[in-house]
């Protein structure tokens, strides 16, 4: 046995936690060296220390703790029942708002190529894809359903056609426009197409 | 010198009052609701928690608060235990980490009010009387113990002023034995060094204190 693990085991026996065999070998190597020796007395009598008496406590152990714990318990069991409650009033609407979304989303058809085309400048929600005239051409429809009537509410007032794009029809409150069957070199980058002003 | 190892009744073992039901099935019932239940573990428990928190925070009114959010705790958690195991050292767990992570937080708020208050406010004033000669050996004692790491003190508290035994401490603290046994080690040699030096400290301080009083 060499002093560092002599010396382990001395902290356990002083304070009992060493087996008989255990102790039988530490013994052994204690009566063979002093220094391990002298740990143990330095040991046995800290621990003395700590042990005898134990620090007392100045608490108060007689009063139990129960009628506050089982105050507080009956607390949260009522905000806990409450919470229930209200889940339980909103728990119907909740459920028929998302079968509602969940019919809309499984019954609208994507419009992948609006963003495609356009971009993300444009405000995707007031624009509606219209019959093609020609295979061949792509039209999308603007229609301005919120900004009123008037030059002011055209969309070619706020939204400017750059290459590759024509306007095809216009009045008031819609404009159509038409674009061409265009080579890959021709078009241009799917979000420069359209630009807000 | 002792010549075997300690021999006590498990402090955490299932206690069973005579002709009373036990933890576990105190435990069950509890966990279908029944506040009672729950109200005689909390009873047959609470001195002996109330006691180990005691050893850690120094305060009566401090350990019954956070006995009382153990016991919430437990309560909250009585779905996670595992009914094959003892409920004492499991409870004692809830509580012992709850009690080190208050410690925790407060030594942090410490620290910070230390490092945001002026320097001046922590100088000692030369004529009040030095506050360490009011102290008795058990308070000694107890500073002592404030200065060993947690991972150590913890040990030291619950086997030495507790008389947990090691594998009940193993169960308590979430290791195995062997690796308690080895910080119960450490932390006495921590200690026995720390408490040689302060025996030094505070035999230098009383002569230097005669040497000034027969000038």
């Amino acid at each position: 046995m060499n002093c560092t693990r002599a010396r382990t085991e001395i902290a356990l026996w002083a304070g009992g936690d060493l087996g008989d065999q255990e102790t039988g070998r530490l013994e052994r190597h204690v009566a063979l060296c002093p220094q391990c020796r002298e740990y143990r007395s330095r040991m046995a009598g800290s621990l003395r220390a700590l042990q005898n008496p134990p620090p007392p406590l100045d608490a108060n152990l007689h009063d139990s703790v129960w009628p506050q714990v089982a105050s507080r318990l009956s607390v949260q069991s009522q905000h806990e029942a409450q919470r229930a409650e209200r889940l339980n009033r909103w728990l119907p609407a909740a459920a028929v708002a998302a079968v509602c979304l969940a019919v809309i989303a499984l019954t609208s058809e994507p419009e992948p190529r609006q963003q495609d085309i356009y971009g993300q400048s444009l405000p995707a929600d007031r624009f509606t894809w219209g019959s093609p005239a020609s295979p061949d051409d792509t039209f999308v429809r603007w229609q301005e359903s919120t900004a009123g009537f008037g030059p002011a509410a055209r969309p070619a007032a706020r939204y400017e056609l750059l290459p590759g794009v024509r306007e095809w029809g216009q009045n008031s409150y819609s404009t159509d426009w038409r674009i061409p069957p265009l080579t890959a070199e021709e078009l241009p980058a799917p979000e420069v197409r359209l630009r807000q002003r | 010198m002792p010549s075997e190892t300690r021999n006590d009744k498990p402090l955490t073992a299932d206690v069973r009052p005579a002709g009373g039901v036990g933890d576990a099935r105190l435990v069950e019932e509890a966990r279908h609701g029944d506040r009672d239940a729950f109200g005689e573990l909390v009873k047959r428990y609470e001195q002996r928690l109330i006691r180990v928190i005691l050893r850690f925070v120094h305060d009566d009114e401090l350990a019954r608060d956070l006995a009382q959010e153990t016991f919430l705790r437990v309560f909250e958690r009585l779905d996670q235990f595992d009914p094959s195991r003892r409920f004492g050292p499991w409870m004692f767990r809830i509580g012992v980490n709850l009690t080190l992570d208050y410690l925790r937080k407060r030594k942090r708020r410490i620290r910070w009010s230390l490092f945001s208050d002026s320097a001046g406010d922590k100088l000692p004033d030369p004529s009040a009387p030095d506050p360490r000669e009011s102290l008795d050996t058990s308070q000694e004692v107890r500073s002592v113990i404030d200065r060993i790491p947690e991972t150590y003190r913890s040990v030291l508290v619950l086997r030495d002023l507790e008389g947990f035994s090691t594998s009940e401490i193993a169960a308590i603290m979430n290791r195995k034995e062997a690796t308690i046994r080895w910080r119960l080690a450490e932390a006495r040699d921590r200690f026995q060094k720390l408490w040689i030096r302060h025996l030094e400290q505070t035999a230098g301080s009383t002569a230097n204190h005669k040497m000034d009083n027969d000038v």
